[in-house]
């Protein structure tokens, strides 16, 4: 993956196992974004959908008016994130070219990916993101920690160009 | 607003005009800390949804990372109820409360 600015916009370029690696967390993130995607009680439905209130009464109150909304947007950004991500797969390289609106877009939407697969993973504050190959889950490790990276590398990216005007 | 990245509003304006017609207490909105949303992520989320600088979404991104939680923002309960709905947009864990 490399991550690069293209006048205002950025540009990612991935190779072919990360572009397809990159679609295969979107299909799956797909699955779960909506808030009647999961139960109530679901931890990732609990941490994409926060509670607005520490009163019970005026959370579920401000739950109701909203929720519907943020799930709609959420499925929304993703959508338009996969349809862009087809169109710029090729066998030998996938370059996304993102104007700023895109790539928030993208950065939120990476995430939400990143919100689902972490609290899925119990990640705490002291997690390092060393991998171990012992570890029952050490593949959706990899996966966030690769998430991460593509993330972190956007924002800057993005927060560089903005701020050079 | 999903997708904007043009400041939503600007900070601190609205609040002298809406004390001047509105008996509401001020209230105002949190964002607490938690292990995953990137330090980066977080003053992004800052400057994209208050307009705030560069150095005071870092500053208040730290507050939230040191001290646990940062205020954020602070006006009426309808305002603050917009910021936490937008934070949660962007899958920060934010929440209002009156100001007292």
């Amino acid at each position: 993956m490399k991550v690069t600015r293209q006048g205002s916009a950025v540009r990612v370029r991935l190779q072919l196992p990360e572009a397809h690696l990159l679609d295969q967390l979107l299909a799956e993130l797909d699955g779960v974004l909506t808030p009647d995607a999961l139960p109530p009680s679901d931890p990732v439905r609990q941490r994409l959908y926060p509670p607005a209130y520490g009163d019970d009464a005026d959370a579920a109150a401000f739950r109701e008016l909203t929720e519907a909304g943020l799930g709609q947007d959420r499925s929304e950004r993703l959508e338009h994130c996969r349809a862009e991500l087809r169109k710029a797969r090729s066998i030998l390289r996938t370059d996304l070219v993102l104007a700023p609106e895109a790539a928030d877009r993208w950065i939120r939407v990476l995430n939400d990916a990143r919100l689902t697969i972490g609290t899925r993973l119990e990640i705490s504050e002291d997690d390092d993101g060393r991998l171990d190959a012992a570890d029952p889950d050490v593949q959706d490790r990899a996966r966030y920690v690769w998430l991460t990276a593509l993330q972190d590398l956007l924002v800057t990216s993005l927060m560089g160009a903005a701020g050079d005007g | 607003m999903a997708g904007t990245i043009a400041p939503e509003r600007s900070a601190g304006v609205e609040e002298v005009t809406e004390s001047q017609v509105t008996p509401d207490l001020p209230w105002i909105t949190v964002v607490w800390n938690d292990p995953i949303n990137l330090m980066t992520y977080v003053t992004h989320v800052f400057m994209t949804v208050f307009g705030y600088d560069k150095a005071k979404a870092e500053k208040l991104m730290l507050d939230v990372h040191r001290k646990g939680k940062a205020v954020v923002s602070h006006g009426t309960r309808e305002r603050m109820e917009l910021d936490v709905n937008t934070l949660h947009g962007y899958g920060l864990w934010a929440t209002l409360q009156k100001n007292d």
